[in-house]
């Protein structure tokens, strides 16, 4: 095979400087041209000129000494430069760059920033549901119920606390409207939902899981994140703790009916 | 430039570029004397425009002086020197083609050659001005080929260098060599052929 066209053709041809080329027109031609030649002082220009090479050569020989002076291209400064540029602000923005959270744990967001309202204080809502009692201790014009039964009985306390945590959660539906469904909560925090929910066993106790509970229920996830210094790592910890306990209280669970076994 | 002794004019051109080598300055001149008519001619009939080619050849003498260590005896000198010129040739022609630009002195030439076309046989021209507006016609004839062709038709039809030198300086094999001959000649013929028909 040939590498081109001009070369396919070469055994078809016949030689050029051969007696039948010789007396080609063309060549005829050419060769009638004058010969051109150089002017009279081209020699003189020359040596000039090599003389200037010579002392431009000298001049560049005093910094020969200086490495990497005499041989850098032009281009290498800017290529340099734009090296260093783009390393620093890429380490810079790695630096300021949040990590994004994996997409299960995403917290879903309000399109509209209206709807997040911030997650009511206990003392704002103790006093709300304290001046709403007394509107209505004021509108049924009688002694209430709390000075009547008295503080000292212990079920009249839990009666208290559950009525009180009822007036609370009554006074935060209105204002507030959750950004997140209910799951999407329980899925983010499910261990101050389950402080939420756990049993009353007396004042101070319920007092503290109706502030958990409401926090949970009441204040958006955003307000929450702040409140409880939410991050994607800490959820997951959780998670992860809660995940061990569980698999820890399996394997009591489980010693204890091996201890049992035996003896029956 | 001083006269030069009768050993160093009667050297090769390898001897004189050995002697050149190891240090003699007039060897140089020697080889500048024997080679810059020839050169000035090649580049000319490729360029098409003497100034270019004035300096197209003062560089490839600066480049013989400056390089004179990189060249082995083996080769041929006059070899080396035309594949110099003939790289520094192309190169202009391509940074000309990236300009595009036409020089005025061959400006000039066109506009010239509009006025040779409107013939007027009540003035016959001169024998000399007749010639010179012919070798006008032949060189433009030349410009107008491919550079790769006209190369080797130059090297070929006005240098008479052999294939051997010719594939030396080009760096081109025989058939390839042969073969761009004969598409130029060919394209020449076409473009001459009122010349030619005379």
């Amino acid at each position: 095979m040939f590498d081109t066209q001009e070369e396919s053709t070469e055994n078809s041809m016949t030689d050029a400087n051969g007696d039948g080329e010789k007396g080609h027109p063309v060549r005829g031609l050419l060769k009638s041209l004058p010969r051109v030649d150089a002017t009279d002082d081209f020699e003189v220009r020359l040596q000039r000129r090599i003389a200037e090479e010579e002392s431009r050569k000298d001049r560049s020989g005093i910094l020969a000494w200086l490495p990497g002076v005499r041989r850098i291209p032009v281009f290498a400064y800017s290529v340099v430069s734009v090296m260093v540029v783009g390393i620093v602000s890429y380490f810079l923005l790695m630096r300021t760059t949040p990590v994004a959270p994996p997409p299960h744990e995403r917290l879903v967001v309000p399109e509209n920033k209206e709807e997040i309202v911030p997650a009511p204080r206990v003392d704002d809502l103790r006093k709300k549901s304290d001046s709403r009692e007394q509107r209505q201790r004021v509108a049924q014009q009688g002694p209430s119920r709390d000075e009547v039964s008295g503080p000292s009985s212990s079920k009249g306390n839990d009666l208290k606390g559950k009525q009180a945590e009822g007036n609370i959660l009554e006074a935060a539906k209105p204002s507030e409207k959750p950004v997140t469904s209910k799951t999407d909560i329980q899925k983010n925090e499910p261990a101050s939902v389950k402080l939420a929910a756990a049993p009353v066993t007396n004042g101070n106790a319920v007092a503290r899981s109706v502030t958990q509970g409401l926090n949970a229920a009441a204040g958006t996830s955003a307000m929450y994140k702040v409140q409880r210094g939410f991050s994607p790592a800490n959820d997951s910890a959780a998670r992860r703790d809660s995940v061990r306990l569980d698999s820890l209280r399996r394997l009591k669970t489980k010693m204890k009916y091996l201890k049992k076994k035996p003896s029956d | 430039m001083p006269e030069h002794p009768p050993t160093v004019k009667g050297a090769t051109d390898e001897e004189l570029m050995s002697a050149f080598q190891q240090g003699d300055a007039t060897a140089f001149n020697v080889i500048v004397g024997r080679y810059k008519d020839r050169l000035i001619n090649f580049v000319f009939r490729y360029v098409g425009n003497y100034d270019d080619a004035d300096d197209i050849v003062q560089e490839t003498f600066v480049r013989v002086y400056r390089n004179r260590d990189l060249f082995q005896p083996v080769a041929k000198f006059s070899t080396w020197m035309y594949t110099i010129a003939t790289n520094l040739a192309k190169t202009e022609l391509r940074r000309r083609r990236y300009r595009m630009l036409v020089p005025l002195s061959r400006k000039d030439e066109y506009d010239a050659e509009k006025d040779v076309e409107i013939a007027d046989g009540r003035y016959p021209a001169d024998g000399a001005a007749e010639r010179s507006l012919q070798q006008d016609f032949i060189q433009r004839a030349l410009d107008a080929i491919p550079a790769k062709y006209r190369e080797v038709v130059v090297l070929c039809d006005i240098q008479e260098l052999s294939y051997e030198e010719i594939c030396g300086v080009t760096g081109l094999n025989a058939g390839t060599v042969k073969s761009r001959l004969n598409r130029g000649r060919a394209q020449l013929q076409k473009l001459l052929k009122d010349l030619i028909d005379e």
